[in-house]
């Protein structure tokens, strides 16, 4: 394989980049600090990019969708072109200026559409928690019976009526979250900080393929 | 018995639309108890007042979020619009519905209170990158970061903007965003800017993801609905529409611990049944 098709170039480019915003961070003051500047201007506009990027590719999949007939998916590949075509018409047709300004077709149908949409499939959630409150939540052993401990003096130190019940409700809810809970919350935070650690070394000496987009 | 076993998903939802339902026509306003972290919260916006400093929000809110966000930002926000002397700036990150969704907030708010768009508040452009990258720029220059707020206007022609020229400059930062992104803020924002005032706004269940960063990087934080309704009772503003939800998310949790129990007394019934027990 030519070198420049091996992961190697990639390797050097993604050392460079660590390397300028590591020295930045313990070297303050150096040229450094200009590199990292550009740094993160870069990943603001490759944000914008991205977008752009996600807009090509769900538009070149519901078209391929459409084209093979997927079965079950072809008709919404089509009501999900039409709704991109919309969106983008709707927010070129408004021109310069905030897509919030009220009276736009575009604001018309964030607030109209996809604010209430999408808060509507969020609330579906408050219906399934209770069902698996019931069906799912069972002591069956220590550790699930625990768990169930847990979840009856959480649940009534966060709804109001819990305090009213009685007033050790609301302070044993509250240790609970801020003594065993936070404990266990920043020993996963340091175990996932170490984690991330392992994964960039191995991602720096080429071990970690996958994210130069090579699969083994 | 069978007929309730085979139909029990559907009678659950009938009982938790009925127990949300309820309380708009049957207000029960129950008495609720200021915490010691939304008193912490408040005392810090108060202390602002007449320093003539600025509040920074930076703010990444999807819509499924909102009907939790919206009175924890209605609260802090009108709170700092009731405050003398403070002036409010927002920065949108990410998740560009916010926009749209905080500028509808904005408009139950600046005219009420009477104040001036560029003058009293303003929201500068929208960053569409992830939180990360983009906090680290607003750490880095702030200036730099932004040409224009978010109408298109140069931030060099907002009188707001006159004294802005870097973190430093605020007197508070609140990052409001429903859970996953906070700690963001402790590893980009706090290590260059230890000494700022950093407040967290989330909801009821991004408190997971602040709680290891609360009393060290966010000096309080403020979330669900049932903290909007204490942080409202505090100052007391003229809004009860949290407060109202209060008797709901009262009637709804009930509702789960009766489920948790059933489901638990049901539970055991059938362990013993299996062992052969009475």
């Amino acid at each position: 394989m030519a070198w420049y098709r091996s992961i190697y170039p990639l390797l050097v480019i993604a050392w460079a980049i660590v390397f300028i915003i590591l020295f930045s961070y313990y070297c303050p003051g150096t040229s450094f600090d200009i590199a990292y500047s550009i740094l993160v201007r870069w990943s603001i506009i490759m944000g914008s990019v991205v977008i752009a990027v996600g807009l090509i590719n769900i538009t070149i999949n519901s078209v391929r969708e459409v084209k093979k007939r997927a079965p079950g998916r072809w008709h919404l590949a089509i009501w999900q072109l039409l709704l991109i075509a919309i969106t983008l018409i709707s927010g070129f047709a408004q021109g310069k200026g905030s897509p919030t300004t009220p009276g736009t077709i575009i604001n018309w149908l964030f607030s109209n559409f996809y604010r209430y949409g999408d808060l509507a499939i969020f609330a579906l959630m408050g219906f399934w928690m209770l069902t698996a409150a019931f069906r799912a939540f069972r002591a069956r052993n220590l550790e699930t019976f625990l768990f169930v401990f847990g979840a009856f003096f959480t649940l009534l130190r966060n709804a109001p009526i819990g305090g009213l019940i009685w007033r050790g409700f609301p302070v044993i809810g509250q240790w609970l979250l801020s003594v065993p809970y936070i404990a266990v919350q920043r020993a996963l935070l340091i175990g996932i900080g170490v984690g991330i650690l392992t994964y960039a070394a191995r991602y720096f000496i080429g071990k970690e393929k996958a994210a130069f987009g090579r699969v083994e | 018995m069978a007929f309730a076993q085979k139909n029990i998903r559907r009678i659950i939802y009938i009982l938790c639309a009925i127990s949300l339902v309820i309380t708009f026509f049957l207000p029960l306003n129950l008495p609720i108890a200021i915490s010691d972290e939304t008193r912490k919260f408040y005392d810090t916006l108060e202390s602002l007042e007449g320093t003539g400093k600025a509040v920074l929000v930076i703010f990444t809110i999807p819509p499924a979020f909102w009907g939790e966000m919206y009175h924890t930002m209605f609260s802090a926000l009108q709170h700092i619009f009731l405050l003398k002397d403070v002036k409010l700036v927002l920065v949108p990150v990410f998740a560009a519905p916010g926009v749209g969704l905080v500028n509808s907030l904005l408009r139950e708010l600046y005219n009420p209170l009477n104040k001036t768009y560029g003058v009293d508040y303003v929201m500068l452009q929208f960053i569409p990158s992830m939180v990360g990258p983009a906090l680290a720029a607003m750490a880095d220059n702030f200036r730099a970061t932004f040409q224009t707020d978010i109408r298109g206007t140069p931030i060099d022609k907002l009188p707001i903007m006159e004294n802005i020229n870097t973190l430093d400059d605020f007197g508070v930062v609140i990052f409001a965003c429903p859970a996953k992104e906070h700690p963001s803020l402790a590893v980009v924002l706090y290590p260059r800017y230890p000494k700022m005032t950093y407040l967290a706004i989330c909801m009821a269940g991004g408190y997971m993801f602040i709680a290891p960063y609360l009393g060290n990087v966010y000096k309080a934080g403020l979330w669900g609905i049932t903290m909007a309704a204490e942080y409202q009772q505090l100052f007391g503003g003229p809004y009860t529409a949290a407060r109202q939800q209060c008797d709901g998310i009262s009637l709804y949790h009930i509702l789960g611990l009766l489920m948790l129990v059933l489901g638990n007394i049901i539970g055991f019934r059938e362990i013993v049944k299996k062992k052969g027990g009475s």
